[in-house]
């Protein structure tokens, strides 16, 4: 297996250095890698990190192997895509939202809105069709989670950074969304997921992960 | 021109302490505590006008560029820092920026409005381009202070949504267009609105100054309206140049927002 996503001692120092989060480790290709810790950890700190949404202190980030000063930072965020736990929508309907990230420069002509991939993963998470028209701000919070899972599944990302996708859901459609993300892994093997997770019961769900414990340290600085 | 203005004697000036005597009674008459501050502002509004007064008169007797030029640099200054003190949600002090973008828009309004509009003898008169640059500085520093104000709270307000476009794939720009948008848009309505309402409501400073000093009021209608749409394309150049300048601020070399917005 080859490695898709690979962090080399990060470090990042909070209230003036009290407090710091160091983290390494790796994912590879078709690979679950779940990160714990407890509460205040610093673990949606690191996955925001690793989507380059916030600058390490120090430590090194490299996706299939090139450093990530080397690329982008637009295209590595859509290809090393952070959704956050508390999903974002944003004025207008379903569709707009999920037409949002089509309409960004960055997007240009390689990649195109696939109403079909929206509906059909719609189908798959329990959303019924018709909520492409209703406003988004209308949303539950677990319908949110779900709709901001499929805006960043049709961007096509190679990493998705998941930071508690499960946390607003019941058991029902928490199975279905983890199915979805297995299936989402095994439809092209380049793909690999990080994600935060204090559920027990996402694991059993899913077939093949290694746990990354994640921890503060008292500053030393 | 020939204006015939009634010149207010020593004698008169004194009389106006009636009127502090008159605001002092307000005071005193309510408990209001404020005698000792109006007191102390009469006699600073007294020293400041007075020197300026004798300033003025120096500099409109030499007339000259290069007293000209760092005067106005003065001002702009000083203006920038009023606006800059008045934005309390910036990650850092806006003076640069403030003092840039004041100065730029200042200076390209009012070269059109002297050199174009008005034409004085010489046409770097003294007498006409302190005055003018001195009411488009006043009403930018307000125009960019409000913008910058809203930049701030906007992104605070959307820092969540920002993020997420960032996320996405949006450049710094897509990211925040909408809250510059605003910022631009929170600047500029005062303005906007004093043009809907000038000369319905109030007769403004400018105009009814030059009607004291004896000109027609149609002349000074004029120069009222040329005042007026400056301050307009001077407020909205001012507004636009703090918004583009600070926008880059906001984010990291990553083209991340910055971590001081995290924490404010």
């Amino acid at each position: 297996m080859s490695r898709v996503l690979e962090f080399q001692d990060i470090r990042k120092s909070f209230d003036q250095g009290a407090h710091y989060l160091s983290a390494s480790g790796y994912v590879d290709q078709g690979e679950v890698l779940l990160i714990r810790g407890p509460s205040g950890a610093g673990k949606s700190t690191l996955l925001k990190i690793l989507a380059r949404l916030i600058r390490p202190d120090q430590g090194m980030i490299y996706w299939e192997g090139q450093p990530y000063r080397a690329v982008d930072p637009a295209l590595w965020r859509r290809k090393i895509h952070y959704v956050p736990q508390k999903a974002v929508m944003f004025e207008g309907t379903v569709l707009s939202n999920l037409q949002t990230p089509f309409r960004l420069s960055s997007m240009s002509d390689e990649l195109r809105f696939d109403q079909e991939a929206a509906l059909k993963y719609m189908e798959l998470l329990g959303l019924h069709p018709d909520m492409l028209e209703q406003q988004a701000g209308t949303l539950s919070g677990g319908e949110s989670a779900r709709v901001a899972l499929i805006r960043a599944l049709l961007i096509q990302p190679q990493v998705l950074l998941l930071d508690e996708p499960t946390a607003s859901l019941d058991d029902e459609r928490r199975d279905l969304l983890l199915q979805v993300l297995v299936q989402w892994l095994k439809e092209d093997d380049k793909r690999a997921i990080l994600m935060v997770s204090h559920n027990a019961e996402d694991i059993k769900s899913l077939p093949f992960y290694r746990v990354l414990e994640v921890s503060m340290h008292k500053g030393a600085e | 021109m020939d204006y015939s203005y009634i010149p207010i004697s020593n004698l008169q000036l004194l009389l106006s302490i009636i009127l502090v005597l008159l605001t002092g009674l307000v005071s005193a008459f309510m408990q209001l505590g404020l005698l000792k501050s109006l007191l102390w502002g009469t006699i600073r509004a007294f020293l400041q006008l007075t020197i300026i007064g004798y300033a003025l008169t120096f500099i409109f007797a030499v007339n000259k560029l290069y007293i000209i030029i760092p005067i106005l640099l003065l001002m702009a200054f000083v203006a920038s820092r009023e606006a800059s003190r008045r934005v309390d949600k910036a990650p850092e002090s806006p003076l640069l920026i403030s003092f840039l973008s004041l100065t730029a828009s200042t200076f390209v309004v009012g070269l059109i409005v002297v050199m174009l509009i008005i034409t004085p003898e010489p046409l770097y008169s003294a007498r006409v381009m302190i005055p003018i640059f001195g009411m488009i500085l006043g009403n930018s520093m307000n125009g960019i202070a409000l913008a910058l104000d809203r930049m701030y709270s906007e992104i605070h307000a959307h820092i969540e949504e920002i993020e997420e476009l960032l996320a996405l794939g949006a450049s710094p720009w897509e990211a925040v267009q909408d809250y510059m948008k605003a910022a631009v848009k929170s600047g500029m309505t005062p303005t906007i609105n004093s043009l809907m309402v000038v000369g319905l409501v109030s007769l403004p400073g400018m105009m009814t100054g030059q009607i004291l000093a004896g000109m027609d009021p149609q002349n000074a209608v004029r120069y009222q309206f040329v005042v007026m749409i400056m301050i307009a394309a001077a407020v909205a150049i001012g507004c636009l140049l703090i918004v583009l300048l600070s926008y880059r601020k906001l984010f990291t070399e990553d083209q991340a927002l910055i971590e001081a917005l995290y924490q404010k």
